[in-house]
């Protein structure tokens, strides 16, 4: 095994580029298990942690820029309470402080795993996810591209996700999920949900009831155009009727957490109670 | 470009020199950079304080902190150290800060095993590093990455908490006042500073390291290739041992005549995780990409007793027809009779799965053979068992054996059996070298016991006055592949499925059937939760349908001193659950209103609910002998010795016998030195189950106390009555007004450094059960009773609980911190039963896949402790490690009814199947 200790963002391009099977590593959090367990042998590794791009966030006009190494423990604390809270909170409900301050947004996206708790807001926020590589430079690509299957995504061997592009949306945001535990709580069914109040939309992301992270495009048409806007209310019945939008919208499966049927009702309940929290 | 060499000196074989601070020292090793820091700190620094309990970030029991952040330093790869700063709990020692931490432990006996301790210790300081007076909501928030599984989280909350106490108080009672005083644990300072020796934490550097390889099929045949070549052609490889090389019986099990499980399968394996061979490698050898010669066939396993009892299965074992390994049955009264005449009738049936005991340490040990005696350093709840168990399949004598039992993680009936001593002592032999194993945390799960799936079906009946006049409970229990402690299960159940309640007209029927399931075994409470369920369920059932208050009808029923049991036994004294249940009246009351004031106040989406369950429980072996024997004695130089052979699995008895003994002796408790349980040195105290410890054990203690008072007055010929002092070597005291003495330095001197010694050995006075089960098949019984407060979310089915009241007759509580420990501890596993636990074999060996309870998911539990005067245990005492967990899941099914109307009988009553039940409801 060689593992080759970047510490710049183009030690590690260069480094996937000569041996784009090479895996990465971040926080360890999910691939230190596997290496542990011995499910994964890889020749290669590239470690991310000491390479200081990845670090740190920045705005670029109304889009905000977070590099890829932020962890979940700065994610979920001040300012992205104030500008993202959605992603704040679905990153306050990742495992354990000690899993927070390892793990990462880069992580997370990167493994593309259907539970992973920020997908469902990134996917809400439309997000673009930004990929680098030595061959070809920078490659932003919208999520609904990026995310292909349980633990499949876009990126390619020699690259890196380097950040991840959000837009700053004025309204409210909410991050609920189902688990069966009150501490670290793994996903069975998650949802976000964003409000533009300005473009008088809502958008919907959901986990853990799909191969992907998904939307609930119907919900949200139906969400944008019966909300009174100028009260900010929805009309009786209007929010259950959203959460069975929502559930529409899941194709979840059976497995050792739960069943596709809980999944689905479970999904439509906290989209349906995240919109009446926005909308309170 | 940094690779390997950039981060320190030269390469090493892969390796790179290190350097990093640790605990404020710089430390160098050599290590690849994907090594975990685990891994560096135990076996490269020594720092064993740091503990490994599943090596996947789930159970935090190696938390360290890292710039003083919680990690898991298990998904540490060392090769990110550079430039950071690592403190582990033995950095704590000189914190002022984490010193306050360990002391405020101790004083809220915070620790039981103390195999957690150390990540909770680091975790709460990286909390308090951030946050110096977190409220009890910040405390669980900071903490919910460590699981604890013996002490139910809130003592550790508590001390967190009190960490700034200002005057602490010390509990050091006088002499003959320990028993009843809350003292500091004996063995509590080695488990807060991280020092106390568990099965991984203290095998020889040059010990080999022993791999075991298992069946991943539930049932399959297999043949080996060639082993010699595969030995010989692998450098690192040192030997590998199959069933050809155990010299004595291929058979082992916790009843002798019932053993039937091989060290190695022979030809075919009977469930997923067995093990076919043992490959000994050098230590720092790296076996996991090693592909084992093997070749598996899979066979058609039988998966459940229904399958098994088919007339046309196979044999699991071709010596137990129909696939059954033993029935239990009492009976008394006439059921048949009196059930049909019954004002009200609750009939049900009722299901459970495989629960996993999921201590945090997995089994470890090492072995060595110094002059012909092979010695096991190993973590075990039953140091004599294991070691006639393993004199059986080393085919010598048992003084051949020595089973050094290490500090152990929580045992909770799963380390009753043996798991890694075989493979210990068969390679120690094989190669002469020391030789070391440790469980991953998948192989623990996998190969080792589990709670009995249960199937029961059950009926109770009442007259139209409330009192229980009949009841009938038929229950098939999966065993598993082998018999472990099935017949214990078959056996207890019928006598306790009554509940602590007088019914006349009782019959229960138990079988236990063999699957191709991992074994079940014991596991606190030894069938008894399950049953419980069935008959605390439907006792709510019948009290509805009577129109009679839930916690009246139990007290109306509950049994009493005079009264038969089942068994037919009157029990003269100490019958306590009517005053657990009456103790209980006043929080029942105040929930019962706070339950529908809230249910008025809700949003009809979330609705609370209380419930109740009672038990009992008989302490020790089901009419069978259980002796133990307790020496204790006086060296030349006037200290006092206590040789205690009843292993402390973290419930305390190296605590308690000490406070018996001392109070026997009559001597100051502080004064007595400790010799922990060792086949070389401590005499048999029996096995560490059945709640046995406090009463059977503490009973020798108590007869070993007084005898060694008689014995020291004797010498001084003063009354048995009189005081007396050990200054320095001698022996004085004063009666009827003369000071005699007497000088210890001047009498011979044993074998134990003992100048005087009394050894006293106590038997529960059982007997054995007719054919009826009609007998006395314990002496004593505890009780309990508990009431629950949760709400139910009927929108997502997710059950949050409020409040837990528990009443616990421990006929005398010897040191009540101890006993509201047991108490919350049992709690948290009876809510895991309740709420989340389901091990589904090869699907679940983990502890992400398999949840048990987080510090979130306990409540708050008030503890009253009631004294009913047992007549025959020591100071009146009962025991209380199983009861405390038997009431919970009932208590909680009969909540969630009394919530939303619904009735769960399969555990765990996770949010799909309450929500399944909600809208199944709804529907009809």
């Amino acid at each position: 095994m060689t593992v080759v200790t970047a510490t710049s963002l183009d030690e590690a391009l260069d480094a996937l580029a000569g041996d784009p099977s090479a895996q990465l590593l971040a926080g360890g959090t999910d691939f230190m298990v596997e290496v542990s367990f011995a499910h994964r042998r890889p020749a290669s590794i590239v470690t991310l942690r000491r390479v200081d791009e990845l670090k740190g966030w920045w705005r670029d006009g109304d889009t905000l820029v977070l590099g890829a190494g932020m962890t979940y423990t700065e994610l979920q604390a001040e300012p992205f309470l104030d500008v993202v809270p959605g992603l704040a909170q679905a990153a306050r409900t990742v495992g354990s402080p000690q899993i927070r301050n390892a793990g990462t947004i880069g992580g997370n996206i990167a493994t593309g795993s259907p539970a992973g708790d920020t997908l469902p807001v990134l996917v809400a926020l439309d997000a673009v996810i930004v990929l680098q590589s030595a061959a070809d430079g920078e490659r932003r690509v919208p999520w609904n591209e990026f995310f292909l299957g349980p633990k499949r995504t876009a990126r390619r061997g020699d690259e890196l996700v380097t950040a991840v592009r959000v837009p700053v949306v004025h309204g409210r945001q909410e991050y609920l999920k189902v688990g069966t535990r009150n501490a670290m709580v793994i996903s069975v069914a998650g949802v976000a949900l964003v409000m533009d109040d300005d473009a008088h939309t809502v958008r919907v992301g959901l986990g853990s009831v799909g191969p992907v992270p998904l939307r609930a495009p119907a919900a949200e048409a139906f969400a944008d155009s019966t909300i009174d806007w100028a009260t900010m209310t929805i009309p009786d019945g209007g929010a259950a009727q959203f959460g069975a939008l929502v559930s529409a919208a899941a194709s979840p499966i059976d497995d050792q957490r739960s069943t596709a049927a809980y999944r689905r009702h479970a999904v439509g309940v906290c989209a349906r109670r995240a919109l009446q929290r926005c909308l309170s | 470009m940094s690779n390997d060499v950039a981060d320190g000196a030269a390469a090493v074989d892969g390796a790179v020199l290190r350097t990093v601070l640790v605990n404020g020292i710089a430390a160098s090793f050599e290590a690849p950079p994907a090594t975990v820091l685990t891994e560096v700190l135990r076996e490269e620094l020594g720092l064993t304080g740091t503990k490994v309990g599943c090596s996947a970030g789930d159970c935090g029991a190696c938390t360290v902190m890292i710039d003083r952040a919680a990690v898991c330093a298990c998904m540490v790869p060392v090769g990110r150290l550079a430039g950071t700063s690592i403190t582990t709990v033995e950095g704590l020692t000189g914190d002022e800060l984490g010193e306050r931490l360990q002391a405020s432990f101790l004083r809220h006996a915070a620790a039981q095993c103390g195999f957690c301790t150390p990540g909770v210790l680091m975790a709460a300081r990286a909390l308090l590093g951030t946050n110096r007076q977190p409220t009890r909501q910040q405390v669980m928030d900071g903490l919910g990455g460590v699981l604890c599984r013996c002490t139910g989280y809130q003592a550790i909350i508590a001390a967190v908490l009190d960490v700034d106490a200002a005057d602490p108080v010390t509990v050091r009672p006088t002499s003959g006042k320990a028993v009843g005083a809350s003292i500091e644990r004996v063995d509590g300072r080695v488990k807060v500073a991280g020092t106390d020796v568990f099965g991984d934490d203290d095998a020889p550097d040059d010990a080999l390291v022993i791999h075991v390889i298992r069946s991943p099929f539930a049932r399959a045949a297999f043949t080996f290739c060639d082993l010699e070549s595969f030995v010989s052609e692998n450098d690192g490889i040192t030997a590998v041992l199959t069933a050809r090389d155990v010299p004595g019986v291929n058979r082992f099990g916790v009843i002798a005549p019932l053993a039937d499980q091989p060290v190695f399968a022979e030809h075919e394996t009977r469930f997923a995780g067995e093990a076919v061979a043992a490959v000994v490698v050098l230590p720092g050898f790296d076996f996991s990409s090693i592909e084992f010669p093997v070749v598996w066939a899979a066979l058609n396993p039988l998966t459940s007793p229904a399958l098994a009892l088919h007339p046309a299965a196979e044999l699991v074992h071709t010596d137990r027809p129909a696939n059954v390994l033993v029935e239990g049955f009492v009976q008394t009264g006439d059921v048949d009779a009196v059930m049909p005449s019954c004002a009200a009738v609750a009939s049900a049936e009722f299901d459970s799965p495989f629960v996993e005991h999921a201590y945090i340490e997995p089994e470890a040990g090492w072995a060595e053979v110094i002059d012909g005696l092979v010695v096991i350093h190993v973590t075990t709840q039953s140091a004599y068992m294991d070691r006639a168990s393993m004199a059986e399949i080393l085919g010598v004598a048992e003084h051949r054996v020595r089973i050094v039992p290490t500090a152990v993680g929580g045992g909770f009936g799963g380390k009753l059996d043996l798991s890694v001593q075989p493979f210990l002592a068969l390679a120690a032999l094989r190669t002469g070298q020391p030789v070391r194993i440790t469980y991953s945390r998948a192989e623990s799960m996998a190969s080792t016991t589990k709670r009995h799936p249960s199937k029961l079906s059950v009926s109770i009946g009442a007259d139209s006055n409330g009192r229980v006049t009949a009841m009938s409970f038929e229950g098939v229990f999966d065993t598993g592949a082998y018999a472990s402690w099935g017949p214990t299960v078959a056996n207890r159940v019928p006598i306790h499925a009554s509940g602590p309640y007088f019914i006349p007209n009782y019959r229960a029927h138990s079988t236990a059937v063999h699957t191709n399931g991992p074994p079940s075994g014991a596991f606190r409470g030894f069938g008894v939760p399950q049953a419980a369920i069935a008959q605390e369920t439907l006792f709510d059932e019948l009290a509805g349908r009577l129109g009679i208050d839930r916690l009246e009808f139990r007290i109306l029923n509950a049994l009493t001193a005079g009264q038969r049991t089942v068994t037919g036994h009157v029990l003269e004294g100490g019958v306590g659950i009517r005053d657990c249940l009456e103790a209980l009246r006043g929080p029942w009351a105040d929930a019962l209103t706070r339950a529908q004031s809230l249910n008025r106040a809700n949003d009809r989406r979330h609705r609370s609910g209380i419930g109740v369950a009672g038990i009992w429980y008989g302490c020790g072996n089901t009419s069978l002998s259980n002796p133990s024997t307790i020496k204790v004695g006086v060296r030349s130089d006037g200290s006092v010795v206590l040789h205690q052979g009843a292993i402390d699995i973290g419930q305390g008895s190296n605590t308690v016998i000490s406070q018996i003994v001392a109070d026997a002796i009559g001597i100051e408790v502080h004064r007595v030195l400790l010799r922990s349980a060792d086949t070389s040195i401590t005499p048999d105290a029996g096995k560490t189950s059945a709640s046995r410890q406090t009463y059977v054990s503490g009973m020798a203690a108590y007869l070993a106390g007084v005898s060694l008072r008689a014995k020291l007055l004797a010498m001084l010929d003063a009354s048995f009555d009189s005081e007396f002092v050990f200054d320095a070597g001698v022996l004085r005291c004063h009666s009827d007004g003369v000071a005699r003495s007497v000088d210890l330095r001047r009498l011979p001197v044993d074998a134990d450094g003992f100048v005087v010694v009394a050894v006293e050995s106590y038997d529960p006075p059982t007997t054995a059960l007719d054919h009826n089960g009609q007998g006395t098949p314990y002496a004593v019984f505890g009780y309990g009773a508990q009431l629950i407060e949760l709400s139910v979310d009927t929108a997502t089915g997710r059950v949050q609980l409020h409040r837990v009241v528990a009443a616990y007759d421990v006929g005398k509580a010897i040191n009540p911190q101890l006993v509201v420990g047991q108490i919350e501890g049992g709690i948290a596993q009876g809510i895991g039963l309740a709420l989340l636990e389901e091990y589904l074999p090869g699907r679940t060996n983990n502890l992400h896949d398999y949840l048990i309870p987080t510090i979130g998911d306990v409540p708050p539990i008030e503890t009253i402790i009631v004294e009913t005067h047992d007549p025959v245990g020591p100071y009146g005492a009962k025991g209380v490690g199983e009861h405390s967990l038997i009431p919970t899941a009932p208590a909680i099914l009969n909540a969630i009814h009394h919530a939303c109307g619904i009735r769960i009988r399969s555990v765990p009553a996770t949010p799909t199947k309450v929500l399944a039940a909600i809208l199944k409801r709804g529907a009809a």
